[in-house]
């Protein structure tokens, strides 16, 4: 089960953006797909949603859970979005709706795809929201009196709150500052690994991926031109792409000997 | 703190500064009391989490914003930063900090202006002070094309071309170039690097390192929330939290052997 | 940074956008022409152009030279769109209007655009108070039908080119002032203001320099529509006898001394009819075709970058 892509090519008005993509995420697999901006990451993660641009040509295969996506009617797709795939987006701050409070917003899922009692729906979305450890106090809240961590929160509690077998995060820490990122990417981790689901996570910054995935993908202009462990990526990169990328990733973090001290406290991933 | 450096004059600082926002019951200060010098040469980072009051502390410095109370001084100057009550002198000195400052902002499409080449940005400051008036307009692209080539971008290729023609990284470096054509004595980054890709940042560093090879004795205010940036480029970090600087010394003293708890946790979230 | 050496060869071999303005102009008119619709409208309003001008030397017939064995006469080889009811011909009326009508966008679009630009200068004034009350004052003089303007002004100033000029541009510049406020807003607000700002530069100089050029592809559409209205209006106001005085030749005078007759001679008012719906349509594809042309960001080759994507 899980998402898998075979030989997808996406044109946006006769510009071809992927060309030939393969990718495989499985049930309980964390997968990274990386690369700098414009190699076509995100139109990946619209393939699969469903939502690419009305100019786009779409040939290949996605299967989700088995279900060829590719070809199939906009009102079937919308079916399985918030269902059977749960998104988290880049910008929280954006992605909400100004006008919904925090419970509301966390509801809408629930409310589009099942068939469940007010009751019933306030108990599940009280309970999510402690899952991604927001108060309780904050249900009648709106976006614009939490922080930005909040905001996340708020994102990852609407994906999730479906039980989605397969949850893509397209840039989701990107918005943020490095504490709140690695809160973001921990709970994000710790909340798939629970539900036991897929995750497909895309991000220009190898770093992150460290914590986040197992497996990862490099996109370059459209063509994944690499793909491994995501320890064995960053170990040795085979390709001047990844290399680029994990060259920058290690030349921007933290280096460990500066910081002995607290070494111990980052609990690694690796 | 670092002794030696405080005996010399800063060539900016700021002092005691303080700032709130809101009026009546919903007023709250964001900044309880900084005091902080940037010397000549010297890179200052100021580093917190988002709400930190990391970027008013150092817009108030470079005068673009005022202040509730304390001082900011330029040379020695007072810029009278706070209230209305700007007298001669702190005019004065606000004009010469804001001829000997440039500004690199976090996000290169939202401060370059998109109908705008990169020769009409960068030259901007330079036809603003008049700079060109007895040199013509060769003079004038001739010193733009100098600071194209300084952050690593070939004039030939990006003299005459639109932001939307660049990537990320190549639009921050034009905006670098329009910050240090004035060859000013402060340089401002303002979370120069948060909206570029991680690849592209390291051309930004580079940049920076040139700019501040090119003119050693520029003092440079950066702001960031990510210590990977900050490790390869400052001398001095300052740590912002809640509005109150918890610790402050040498890059290499805050990193290495951070005293507040909050530091500590910057420094874990940041280590791979 | 002065002192490097440079081979001064930048300005000679440097790739981008073409620069100085008679290059960049020819640049939008190929732009335009390229495009069905923009060279339709280069077509007409070239024509136009041209006809006003010639028709201040040359007529078929002259506009004054009446014959009443001759009246509604119907085309023929002399008369090429025939005679109206005085027996003057009717092809002269309408080459002798074009001049008229050419005057009257031409003022029409300029008095807009200014009282427009002096709007919007205020619309987005760091004086709050200036700001505010200039959008309370945009909505309240917005409602005023442009007619009533008109019928007030032609109270002083009688029946008169004037009084169109001054009644559209007045209401054109209501109107432009606020579809180019969020825009203007915009670039106002943003960061390459501020580091203009920053720089010392007034704010005269940021208004044109940075807020002009960004609302440019509004203004231009705003413009071009306002254009195409005044042709309209001067029919209409001329007709209500408040626009061109009776004897200077105009498309509204042509219309509104044969529309009395629409039933029994339907061509004469056919002719100045199609004349005016040809105008309207080619100012308001000039605008659409001019706004795509003359933005950088969405002209190409505007940018020298013929279908060239970053790196």
């Amino acid at each position: 089960m899980g998402v898998v892509i075979n030989d997808l090519n996406v044109a946006v008005s006769g510009t071809p953006i992927l060309d030939g993509v393969h990718l495989d995420v499985r049930d309980g697999q964390r997968v990274g797909l990386v690369g700098p901006s414009g190699s076509g990451k995100s139109m990946i993660s619209r393939a699969i949603m469903g939502l690419l641009p009305p100019t786009a040509t779409c040939t290949g295969s996605i299967a989700l859970n088995g279900r060829q996506l590719v070809g199939l009617p906009d009102a079937e797709l919308a079916a399985l979005r918030g269902a059977a795939v749960g998104m988290v987006f880049q910008n929280p701050g954006t992605a909400l709706n100004p006008l919904l409070t925090v419970g509301r917003q966390i509801a809408l899922p629930l409310e589009l795809h099942y068939d469940v009692s007010a009751g019933e729906r306030e108990e599940r979305v009280r309970a999510m929201m402690h899952k991604v450890g927001l108060a309780d106090d904050l249900y009648k809240r709106h976006p614009h009196e939490l922080s930005g961590g909040q905001q996340q929160r708020v994102g990852i509690a609407t994906a999730l709150i479906t039980s989605p077998r397969l949850i893509i995060a397209d840039e989701p820490t990107t918005a943020l500052d490095s504490m709140t990122q690695r809160h973001i990417v921990d709970l994000l981790v710790s909340l798939v690994d629970e539900a036991g689901a897929a995750l497909l996570f895309i991000t220009h910054d190898f770093s992150v991926l460290a914590h986040a995935t197992q497996y990862c993908y490099v996109l370059d202009a459209g063509h994944i031109v690499e793909q491994g462990r995501t320890s064995a990526l960053l170990d040795a990169p085979r390709t001047p792409q990844a290399s680029t990328l994990v060259s920058a990733a290690r030349a921007l973090t933290l280096h460990a000997d500066t910081t002995s001290t607290e070494g111990t406290s980052t609990g690694g991933r690796r | 703190m670092n002794e030696s450096t405080n005996a010399r004059t800063a060539l900016l600082e700021g002092v005691d500064v303080r700032k709130s926002f809101g009026t009546g019951a919903r007023r709250h200060e964001v900044l309880h009391g900084c005091t902080v010098r940037v010397h000549e040469g010297e890179c200052v980072a100021v580093i917190g989490g988002s709400g930190s009051g990391k970027s008013t502390l150092t817009r108030i410095l470079l005068g673009l914003e005022t202040c509730d109370g304390g001082d900011v001084r330029f040379r020695g100057a007072s810029i009278g930063a706070h209230g209305g009550r700007r007298g001669d002198a702190g005019r004065a000195a606000m004009r010469a900090l804001r001829r000997a400052s440039g500004i690199v902002y976090q996000n290169p499409f939202a401060s370059l202006d998109p109908r705008w080449t990169a020769f009409d940005s960068v030259s901007e400051p330079l036809r603003l002070r008049g700079a060109h008036g007895g040199c013509g307009d060769t003079a004038l692209e001739d010193r733009v094309a100098d600071a194209l080539r300084l952050v690593a971008l070939e004039p030939r290729d990006f003299l005459y071309r639109y932001p939307m023609d660049m990537s990320g990284g190549q639009a921050q470096r034009v905006a670098i170039a329009r910050a240090i054509v004035t060859e000013p004595q402060i340089l401002l980054a303002d979370e120069a690097m948060s909206a570029i890709d991680v690849a592209a940042r390291l051309q930004i560093l580079d940049a920076f390192a040139a700019v501040r090879a090119r003119n050693p004795k520029m003092g440079m205010v950066l702001v960031s929330h990510d210590l990977g940036v900050v490790q390869t480029i400052a001398d001095t970090i300052v740590v912002l939290h809640d509005g109150v600087i918890v610790e402050q010394g040498s890059a290499a003293d805050v990193l290495g052997h951070p005293q507040a708890s909050y530091t500590r946790d910057l420094i874990a979230a940041a280590t791979l | 940074m002065t002192d490097t050496p440079n081979n001064g060869t930048t300005t000679a071999s440097a790739t981008g956008a073409p620069r100085g303005f008679m290059r960049r102009a020819g640049v939008v008119i190929r732009t335009m022409w390229a495009r069905g619709t923009g060279r339709f409208a280069l077509i007409v309003l070239g024509a136009w152009i041209l006809v006003s001008l010639v028709s201040l030397v040359w007529t078929p017939h002259s506009i004054w030279q009446t014959n009443g064995y001759h009246v509604w006469a119907r085309p023929s080889a002399d008369h090429w769109l025939g005679t109206d009811g005085t027996g003057a011909d009717v092809f002269s009326w309408l080459m002798a209007g074009s001049r008229t009508n050419l005057l009257i966008v031409v003022l029409t679009v300029l008095f807009a655009a200014a009282f427009g630009l002096l709007l919007v200068a205020m619309l987005v004034s760091r004086h709050t108070a200036l700001a505010h009350g200039s959008v309370v004052a945009i909505d309240a003089l917005i409602s005023i039908p442009t007619v009533l303007i008109a019928l007030m002004l032609a109270v002083p100033l009688g029946a008169s080119v004037t009084v169109i000029v001054l009644a559209c541009g007045f209401g054109y510049g209501l109107n432009l002032a606020r579809v180019a406020r969020p825009s203007a807003m915009l670039a106002a607000r943003s960061m390459y203001v501020e580091s203009a700002r920053a720089n010392g530069a007034s704010a005269p100089r940021v208004f044109f320099t940075h807020i002009v050029p960004n609302i440019m592809p509004v203004l231009i559409v705003q413009c071009s529509l306002s254009a195409g209205t005044a042709v309209l209006a001067e029919a209409g106001l001329t007709y209500l006898g408040v626009g061109v005085p009776s004897g200077v030749p105009s498309w509204g005078h042509s219309l509104s001394t044969s529309v009395r007759f629409i039933n029994i001679y339907p061509l004469t008012v056919l002719w100045p009819g199609l004349i005016v719906t040809i105008a309207v349509v080619a100012l308001n594809l000039f605008g659409d075709a001019l706004r795509e042309a003359a933005d950088p960001l969405t002209n190409p080759r505007l940018r020298g970058a013929d279908g060239r994507r970053h790196q």
